[in-house]
């Protein structure tokens, strides 16, 4: 049921943020939405990658969707500063306060769920994500905190994980790399880019999905 | 060169400014002032009005009078009354002038007048300063002509200048000269080339013109009794000699070989050939400024001699620093070309030298703060040029904690005390944690006061945070730990911070040890074991923020220490250790010879250390504290699959349950804590299953005992998670768990139509059981439970709930997903009798189009299924 991912060559977009972005505007690319979470700055983790942070800059996207997770005061404002659209719901970890559970909201044509997970019980088990995908009755459910990014379709649904943009230390997984992913939403469909960073070695793993495919 | 140019320029237009500012203050002043105020007025008034009448004679191309007016103007030069600075003013007026009479002598050579005889007449003037300005004026146009080589005139009119021996007439004089011929030397590949001469001749004019002008300049000062005076009046005047060398720098044809061989040693020997301060200063400054930098940096030795020759009165610092500023901005500009010239010379040492005879010599007088800027520039320099070398950085830091132990405390000033922050900062941007190898560095930051002490361990951290760099290394990092001392202690004399900038702060300690890296468990749990030091000897409001990434900094090192166990197998896993007793030891011992011999390390030790630290933030805040808990368990139960530390863990989490308790009050805390909780425990396997039991009927206990009813059904329904996951299995518990469910809600619905969406819940938990392939699960449970929903359904719908839509669209999607279940004929799913409720997605969000086509496609196949 996983859709079929396609390695994107990573050289092209990577490392070049400007001419990525550029790219992504000639092509009269949909909306834009960065989808991040699990940062856990400071008690898990230093810092994001510095890949990531020059790529990741105000203006660029239309939304910021977070996972929660987030950690310090600092972080959040920063996060903040990226779009006018900013999606955020509470992490184990948060104590920000004004932060729901879950939130629900629409881009383009979806209807977006979003969650931290750790409510989802068993952790990130492919029939709870959809339980609550049925509860928030979404097209998409956002969820974090396994700290395992993964983007599949089950019965016409997407479930989407970004991973820990930190690659913080989680008890599920040993290997954690860090990750984020920028979704495009255009007509019927999305294309999620997943940017992992693995070592040193970025690597961009785009997939699509669209709605109407069965 | 043309930005060198301007920047002269600019310098000069500044002058200008000034001039008029203080005109202005002038006015207001004293009545001395008042004087040369009115008489400059004067003749500023005759100089227009001789000035209209040349015009005039010009307009009606009558030549002989426009000379004679203009004769008329410039005798008012001569005005012996005038201060410097109204001269100037003067000047530029008559300047402006006669750039109408030298187009007016181009255009007497259009109309076919010779040249030479039009250099010849306006030396008829009578006296000798118009005299001299109009045949400066007809000179310049003259070498326009080509009929005369350029050498020849501008020797000609630079031997008669010589006339003209009142300093202040002089000099400006010279100046019109050198403006007028601005355009007009022999260059390398201009007109005036070939029979007007070489550069060389150029050169040697200008030089020739330099050593003039400098003589009038320092003969200005003259005896005068009102010495302070004389020379604010010379240093207005500056930009006049330093003109010359803007015009040699200008050149085409000085190469860095002629610089090195003929304009400098040239240069030099005018600047020593006097004593004069003011002379020698500027003239230097000129040079470090007006020519090219890698010629400056070629050249250097002999500058640096030079400079250090001066009369000591010169300010031979400034001249260093700006020499120091310029080099390194060239440095950062050029990098492979600083890189060969670095290697031909040892730049830094020449430098070092001659600083060091500064502070030397001048040490005892000159002020704290000014030899710091010195300091400062030649780090700074020092850095820009010599990358890697943290020896020299090392040194110059050396050279400033010499100079600060001879001060007194009284001479650290504000000033002082922001070049001892930027000495310190400056090498964190390209250094960065290299700079902990460096001894003379906490040496230097002990003169600072605490705040600004704090400021530059700020710094550090953010620097050591921003490479990455991994803290592999005992003694690197208690060299860091002291370093940043300012940010783990409390100062006592240190008043109320903001608290977002205490958090700030303290964040950036905590993120430290994230950083905390080595192959070997060993290394890290000595490392750990040193940050753990201090955090401990701080205060709570600290250890809120260090203890927790500490925290995890000790759980990473116990999956390392699962990993390094499985693969090499050395480490005993036997809980025998002494606890305690050894975090010490690594302090004062050297860290080659503990190298290999390990403490005892094993999970018991690191646990024990773990707990410890998350007992101390429990007692503060309980909050944390049980969410420390659950991370402690997890990694416990992730090293500990035997279930050694069965009672360990059982204590850590019995502390967990106690706080939750006793400590939190409020009801939606209390919710998602005990959902957190529920969530941690249906992973865990490092409890035994007697323990195990109690610890999930407490647990259950909890949930069933939230304040509001619906909630409680909802944490109960998730404890059924706990007595059926991978690693403990009780199905007729998870039962009960249902059972407990499906009461309350049907309390809850008795009372509110609304708690339906209870029921809607416990279906969905039943499916993702039946699901899961848990034969328990009964289908006339399930079957119950939709009948129920159904009864209800439309009182519902007809009811006011603020849940119905969200609450129709959860059961739609159920019915849904039975249906997909079924279409796929999963197992049990097909048994379920389950309406469809699509009538409701039609009533409300009639856009959402997919929607319905998505339902209507599950509708059109289950026709085709039956």
């Amino acid at each position: 049921q996983m859709c079929i991912r396609d390695r994107v060559s990573t050289q092209s977009t990577w490392g070049n943020n400007k001419r990525f972005y550029r790219k992504m505007a000639e092509s009269k690319f949909g909306e834009l939405a960065l989808v991040i979470g699990d940062f856990h700055i400071p008690i898990r983790a230093v810092d994001l990658p510095d890949k990531f942070k020059d790529l990741l800059v105000p203006n660029k996207v239309q939304n910021v969707i977070c996972t929660g997770n987030i950690g310090s005061r600092e972080t959040y404002d920063w996060l903040k500063s990226l779009s006018n659209n900013f999606h955020c719901v509470k992490g184990n970890a948060d104590d920000i306060p004004g932060l729901q559970e879950t939130k629900v909201f629409t881009i383009g044509s979806f209807k977006v769920g979003l969650i931290n997970g750790h409510q989802i019980v068993p952790w990130g088990a492919e029939e709870s994500l959809y339980n609550v995908q049925r509860e928030l009755d979404c097209d998409i459910l956002i969820s974090g905190y396994t700290h395992e990014n993964k983007v599949s379709k089950f019965d016409g649904k997407f479930f989407i994980n970004p991973g820990s943009v930190t690659g913080a230390f989680s008890s599920l997984r040993t290997d954690n790399n860090p990750s984020f992913s920028i979704l495009e939403f255009k007509g019927e469909e999305i294309t999620v880019y997943m940017y992992e960073l693995k070592g040193e070695k970025p690597v961009i793993t785009k997939t699509s999905l669209d709605k109407n495919a069965k | 060169r043309c930005v060198q140019e301007t920047g002269i320029n600019a310098e000069y237009m500044g002058i200008v400014h000034q001039i008029k500012q203080s005109q202005k203050v002038f006015l207001e002043g004293q009545t001395m002032d008042d004087d040369q105020e009115i008489k400059l007025e004067e003749r500023r008034k005759t100089v227009r009005e001789q000035a209209y009448y040349m015009k005039k004679a010009i307009d009606t191309a009558n030549l002989r009078d426009a000379l004679r007016y203009s004769t008329y103007m410039l005798n008012e030069l001569k005005a012996p009354e005038l201060s410097p600075k109204n001269y100037y003013i003067l000047y530029m007026q008559v300047f402006d002038e006669l750039r109408v009479l030298e187009s007016a002598f181009r255009e007497e050579y259009r109309r076919g007048r010779r040249m030479a005889d039009l250099y010849e007449s306006v030396q008829y003037a009578q006296n000798i300063i118009p005299r001299l300005y109009l045949l400066v004026t007809a000179g310049a146009v003259y070498i326009e002509t080509n009929e005369v080589a350029a050498k020849d005139i501008l020797n000609d009119l630079l031997e008669m200048i010589k006339g003209v021996q009142h300093p202040l007439r002089g000099l400006f004089l010279r100046y019109y000269f050198l403006k007028m011929c601005k355009d007009k030397l022999p260059d390398e590949g201009n007109e005036y080339e070939g029979e007007g001469g070489t550069f060389k001749d150029a050169v040697s004019i200008i030089l020739g013109n330099l050593e003039e002008m400098n003589k009038l300049w320092i003969r200005m000062q003259g005896s005068s009794s009102n010495r302070v005076k004389r020379e604010k009046e010379r240093i207005d005047l500056k930009v006049l000699v330093g003109e010359n060398i803007v015009r040699l720098s200008g050149l085409q044809g000085v190469t860095l070989e002629i610089y090195t061989q003929e304009v400098l040693p040239k240069l030099l020997e005018i600047i020593s050939s006097t004593k004069d301060v003011i002379s020698q200063q500027y003239l230097m400054e000129c040079i470090v400024t007006a020519f090219p930098d890698e010629y400056n940096l070629k050249n250097l030795n002999t500058l640096l001699e030079r400079t250090g020759s001066l009369n000591p009165n010169c300010d031979i610092k400034a001249i260093y620093i700006s020499l120091m500023d310029r080099l390194a901005d060239f440095s950062e500009e050029n990098k492979s070309e600083i890189e060969n010239i670095t290697q031909d010379m040892d730049i830094f040492q020449m430098f070092k030298t001659n600083i060091d005879n500064i502070i030397e010599e001048q040490g005892q007088t000159m002020e704290l703060r000014k030899l710091l800027d010195l300091q400062v520039a030649f780090l700074n320099f020092t850095l820009k040029t010599y990358e890697k070398r943290t020896d020299y950085v090392n040194q110059i830091l050396k050279s400033c904690v010499v100079l600060c132990e001879k001060q007194s405390s009284t001479s650290f000033d504000e000033d002082s005390l922001k070049n001892i922050v930027k000495l310190l900062t400056y090498p964190l941007e390209s250094l960065s944690i290299t700079i902990l190898s460096m001894d003379e560095y906490p040496n230097l930051m002990n003169y600072l006061p605490f705040t600004k002490r704090k400021e530059v361990a700020v710094k550090i951290c953010q620097a050591v945070i921003s490479t990455r760099h991994p803290l592999n290394n005992l003694t690197t990092v208690n060299q860091l730990l002291s370093f940043i001392q300012p940010l783990l202690k409390e100062e006592q004399s240190f008043g109320n911070q903001e608290p977002y900038e205490f958090e700030g702060e303290q964040q950036l300690v905590a993120r430290l040890v994230h950083l905390v890296e080595n192959n070997h468990p060993d290394k890290v749990f000595e490392i750990l074991n040193a940050f753990r030091q201090p955090f401990e000897a701080a205060d709570e409001k600290r250890q809120f923020y260090t203890y927790p990434s500490l925290i995890f900094a000790y759980i990473r090192l116990a999956r390392q220490l699962k990993i390094y166990n499985e693969t090499q197998g050395t480490y005993k896993k036997a809980g025998n250790a002494e606890e305690g007793g050894e975090e010490n030891e690594e302090e004062s011992e050297p860290q080659e010879t503990q190298a290999y011999l390990k403490p005892e390390l094993n999970f018991k030790v690191v646990f024990e250390i773990i707990r410890k630290l998350a007992d101390s933030i429990a007692s503060g805040n309980a909050e944390l504290g049980i969410k420390l808990y659950l991370d402690i368990l997890q990694i416990i139960s992730e090293c500990d699959p035997q279930r050694e530390h069965d009672e360990f863990s059982y204590e850590i989490a019995e502390a967990a349950l106690t706080l939750y308790e006793d400590e939190i009050s409020d009801s939606e805390t209390k919710r998602v804590i005990i959902l957190q909780i529920v969530g941690v425990f249906q992973i865990l396997n490092c409890f035994s299953e007697e323990n195990y039991d109690t610890l999930v009927s407490n647990i259950t206990q909890y949930c069933s005992k939230l304040l509001k009813k619906n909630e409680q059904c909802i944490a109960v329904l998730q404890c059924t998670h706990l007595f059926l996951n991978q690693h403990y299995r009780n199905e007729a518990r998870a039962f009960e768990c249902f059972k407990k469910c499906l009461k309350i809600a049907q309390t809850c619905l008795k009372s509110n139509i609304k708690n339906l969406n209870l029921y809607v819940s416990i279906l969905n938990k039943f499916l993702f059981f039946l699901s899961a392939g848990v034969e328990a699960v009964h289908l006339d449970d399930i079957q119950t439970c939709i009948n129920l929903i159904n009864e209800k359904i439309e009182e519902f719908k007809s009811s006011n709930s603020d849940n119905v839509e969200s609450v129709m669209r959860y059961l739609a999607n159920t019915s849904t997903y039975v249906q997909e279940k079924k279409n796929s004929g999963a197992q049990h799913f097909v048994e379920i009798n389950m309406p469809q409720y699509l009538s409701l997605i039609h009533i409300s969000e009639p856009t959402r189009q997919a929607e319905i086509s998505y339902a209507v496609f599950c509708l059109k196949k289950k026709k085709r299924y039956v």
